[in-house]
């Protein structure tokens, strides 16, 4: 057992650094989702269903939520599991007549109103129910169940991908062809409204204008996918109205940001002048915020000076000392010099900074929020070319988001590393190591520091012969 | 469309007051009408809801921004005037009578509007505001790393209270390890999608620097219904631009007044009388001195690099000296000839600190949203725009740099550990077949 402290510690960070990473795992499958059902056929039903409840529903509500997705995941299991198990019924029964199958009342429901799909159920709930009794109701549909495995041979482990499949791909395959039951359940996105797609696009709008009904010219009468007709959208006339009015005002915006007034400037430096002189709390001149954001600034500086540390000594690593011209050997005397200079001015300055922030928190100890996140200011930026960042394959889009993550995950790793040397050395430097328990104890941090808990070491007894 | 931003300053006549108030309220999304303002003027207590409630809600979600947990906004009163207090103490705002306010609400209107104009200032207000609201309808890309994984702040209710084995740190270890290669999968998925998207829809982009749509361009078109928030989000933020530029082309007048404003001063000079004031810790979903954490971190990061800065120092001076005294044995005119030289080095190394000061090329742009765009090599690309193989560049140099960084730290270990082993009595410690690096 670790102590107290350092456990709390240990595991705090831990979890941290996990649920930091499940946030962005998050993000990233509702993401993933949105691009999956847009790739998918965009099919055009023939009667307008009404879906009174959907319009009044909100963005957020449909975005699935951990639980959601993880419910869904345990969906996907089963029903890869039922869909082997029909398999091999499907082998046997192979020569059984195909006439039975073709209602399928449990999928008809399922499709038939799907505004009234509570998206709060419990897909859960739904799936140990429901497969054994469609693979004996089913047992006709059974011909194809090739069909069925297609589509999981186009997309291996896109599951939910094949949770959807059906849904979408009724209408052109028919409702025999859909061999899951519970497609209906699947919780998030906003796959119910296909049906409204192209006739309403016009119309639900804010503002519908005369453009209704023509704006997928061509594409109204059968599903079709991206593939085939992306390049054929159109967006609506209302949106790119509002969309070019926005980028011209965020033009005009910037363009105030970039030109000052000065006797607007000269106004509110004087107002500010004014106010300060009747600020009459004891403090210190800089303000807690500001040592938060001077804090962070000397963080970023300092991360800064070790690259340039390393790339300074990497020409060294490349070419022996030796060979090195006298210019090359000066300029990285000078460097690293500088370096050195700009590292005490940065200590001085948080010594500065620890001062001030005694002095505002006195002897009561003082929570406060990321400051820092706030100076992350985003904005669009002008309407310009300047804001966009363009990439040219999808293995160059791959490549940055690969190493941004790997930045990302380094960085995670070397705070979590100096974390993990700061709690556990001590302990091995501590404790005698005599019994097998510290022996397990020590090789366990030796594997988790140095070989990042990949690899591990083998320790052996060596007992004295008696 | 042309109405905005164009008028003469000249036209600003009696009733400029108002309507810039009315913009500057309609830009902020409140509903505070020119009256409100003139009521805090004269310290009426009619105003002081109004202004605690549109203090609370412009602060509020700039401090929502980045936190792990977002808490649910305190539906009383009394908690949102708390929470305004202890933001504007945290910003050094000094007037001892706004913190004495008392907390039902009930009198402070005068007060109330001197801090936000404060705030005005000091926050630039309203441009954060449309900032923080700013609505996308590209596929967003944030080459910016400041919310990245290492910087959340972890809180301390996560963390269990009894004491734990190593072996459950291993597995939280290696639970964030397979975590790592989830996210890497997800996201080359998503790249893989996201490329599909903008290659299937080339040339539908009215604007033709753009040329494909975004994801939810698309969903603008796939579910007519579901996105019309967007389209509402979008008409609300131009309503919002609109009355932002309009107060930008007013605002000298709103200060002018407030001038006057200070010169009323109602209240009188605020009572001298040390009565102190307490402010209860509001923000409690962080951690407790989370500055003084943030400090250590920083201190201790910033000796360690003194330290291996000074050895490596000295390790080339020693190297130079040799060199110099090697050269000029051989070619003895070498101390004059190169006096030039070693300035010029030393100009260039300044110049090259200097620049790394201001941070390196991907700050200047990188906090800003980019929009992602795809376009097939060859194709031509304005010269304005950022390419991501530059990009890729400076991350490279990031991660060659970390990893060195990370190495070196387990190497650090390993000789510490290797050390103690030796203390291992009866154990034959057989290190793992191969280095990882």
């Amino acid at each position: 057992m670790l102590p107290a402290s350092c456990s709390h510690r240990l595991v705090t960070e831990l979890q941290g650094a996990l649920a930091a990473c499940q946030k962005k795992e998050e993000a990233l499958q509702q993401s993933i989702a949105r691009c999956r059902v847009l790739l998918q056929p965009w099919e055009v039903p023939s009667p307008p269903s009404p879906e009174p409840a959907r319009s009044t529903e909100t963005k957020p509500a449909h975005e699935p939520t951990p639980k959601e997705l993880k419910e869904l995941e345990l969906l996907n299991q089963a029903l890869e599991k039922a869909l082997q198990v029909r398999k091999g019924i499907c082998q046997v029964q192979s020569s059984k007549s195909a006439s039975s199958g073709k209602t399928a009342p449990s999928l008809v429901t399922a499709q038939a109103g799907p505004g009234a799909r509570p998206r709060t159920s419990n897909p859960k709930a739904c799936v140990p129910a429901k497969p054994p009794p469609t693979s004996q109701r089913d047992s006709g549909r059974l011909k194809k169940p090739a069909r069925a495995s297609s589509h999981r041979g186009k997309a291996p482990g896109n599951a939910l991908t094949h949770a959807r499949q059906p849904e979408n791909s009724m209408p052109i395959e028919g409702p025999s062809l859909c061999p899951l039951p519970s497609q209906g359940q699947v919780p998030g996105l906003p796959t119910s409204t296909p049906v409204s797609v192209l006739r309403e696009a016009g119309a639900t709008g804010p503002s519908p204008g005369p453009e209704e009904g023509k704006i997928q010219p061509g594409l109204r009468s059968e599903a079709f996918t991206l593939k085939e007709k992306g390049t054929q959208l159109q967006l609506p006339l209302f949106y790119k109205k509002i969309a070019s009015r926005n980028s011209s005002l965020w033009a005009q915006v910037q363009h105030y940001q970039s030109s000052a007034d000065t006797a607007v400037a000269a106004a509110k430096a004087h107002f500010m002048e004014r106010m300060k002189v009747t600020f009459d709390l004891p403090g210190p001149a800089i303000s807690l915020a500001e040592i938060q954001e001077e804090v962070n600034r000397l963080d970023q500086a300092c991360h800064l000076l070790t690259q340039h540390l390393e790339e300074a000594l990497d020409v060294n690593g490349e070419a022996a000392t030796a060979s090195l011209s006298w210019e090359q050997e000066y300029h990285r005397l000078v460097t690293l010099e500088g370096l050195q200079a700009a590292v005490e001015r940065h200590l001085l300055r948080l010594r500065e900074l620890r001062d001030a922030e005694e002095q505002w928190l006195g002897p009561r100890p003082v929570e406060s929020s990321l400051w820092g996140s706030a100076l992350c200011l985003g904005g669009k930026g002008s309407s310009g070319s300047t804001n966009h960042i363009v990439y040219s394959s999808v293995e160059e889009l791959q490549t940055m988001t690969a190493l941004k993550l790997r930045v990302t995950m380094l960085k995670q790793q070397i705070h979590l590393e100096k974390v993990l040397m700061e709690e556990l050395l001590p302990l091995v430097r501590s404790e005698n190591p005599a019994g097998p328990a510290q022996v397990a104890l020590y090789r366990a941090i030796h594997s988790q520091l140095c070989e990042a808990g990949e690899r591990f070491s083998i320790l052996v007894r060596d007992e004295p012969s008696v | 469309m042309g109405r905005l931003g164009r008028r003469p300053r000249e036209d600003l006549g009696p009733g400029a007051l108002p309507t810039a108030i009315s913009s500057l309220s309609r830009a902020l999304r409140g509903g505070l009408g020119p009256e409100t303002f003139r009521k805090a003027k004269f310290d009426l207590p009619e105003a002081v809801a109004e202004l605690w409630s549109l203090l609370f809600s412009l602060l509020w979600p700039i401090h929502q921004e980045g936190a792990v947990a977002p808490r649910d906004p305190p539906d009383a009163l009394e908690g949102q005037i708390r929470f305004v207090k202890w933001v504007l103490c945290c910003y050094g705002y000094g007037r001892r009578h706004f913190y004495q306010l008392s907390e039902d609400g009930s009198y402070g209107s005068y007060e109330l509007l001197l801090a936000f104009s404060w705030l005005l200032v000091y926050l630039s207000l309203p441009e954060r505001f449309l900032c923080l609201n700013c609505v996308h309808q590209g596929d967003d890309a944030w080459i910016c790393l400041c919310k990245d994984l290492a910087s959340y702040p972890v809180s301390l209710a996560l963390g269990g209270k009894g004491r734990v084995d190593i072996r459950y740190v291993q597995w939280l270890l290696g639970k964030l390890r397979f975590q790592w290669r989830s996210l890497y999968a997800s996201q080359q998925e998503q790249c893989t999608l996201l490329n599909k998207i903008h290659l299937y829809t080339r040339g539908c982009h009215p604007d033709p620097s753009v040329g494909h749509l975004s994801v939810p361009e698309l969903e603008l078109l796939r579910f007519p219904e579901s996105s019309k928030q967007l389209l509402q989000q979008l008409e609300s933020e131009n309503s919002c631009l609109e009355a932002f530029l309009e107060w930008k082309h007013m605002e000298l007048v709103y200060w002018q007044w407030m001038d006057t404003v200070m010169d009323a001063n109602p209240i009188g000079i605020p009572n001298a009388g040390k009565q102190d004031v307490f402010l209860p810790e509001i923000l409690q979903y962080c951690s407790p001195k989370y500055i003084t954490g943030e400090m250590d971190r920083v201190q201790k990061n910033l000796e360690a690099l003194r330290q291996r800065l000074q050895e490596t120092v000295n390790q080339q001076r020693a190297a130079w000296h040799t060199k110099v005294s090697r050269c000029s044995r051989r070619l003895p005119r070498l101390s004059e000839l190169s006096t030039a030289m070693m300035k010029e080095i030393q100009e260039t190394v300044g110049c090259e600190l200097a620049a790394l000061e201001q941070g390196c090329e991907v700050k200047s742009w990188s906090h800003r949203l980019q929009r992602l765009v795809f376009r097939e090599a060859g194709e031509p690309s304005n010269s304005g725009t950022h390419q991501m193989t530059k990009v890729i560049q400076v991350l490279r140099r990031e991660e060659a740099s970390l990893e060195k960084t990370f190495r070196r730290l387990q190497e650090e270990c390993q000789q510490e550990l290797a050390i103690l082993a030796r203390g291992l009595e009866g154990v034959i410690w057989i290190l793992p077949p191969y280095q990882r690096w």
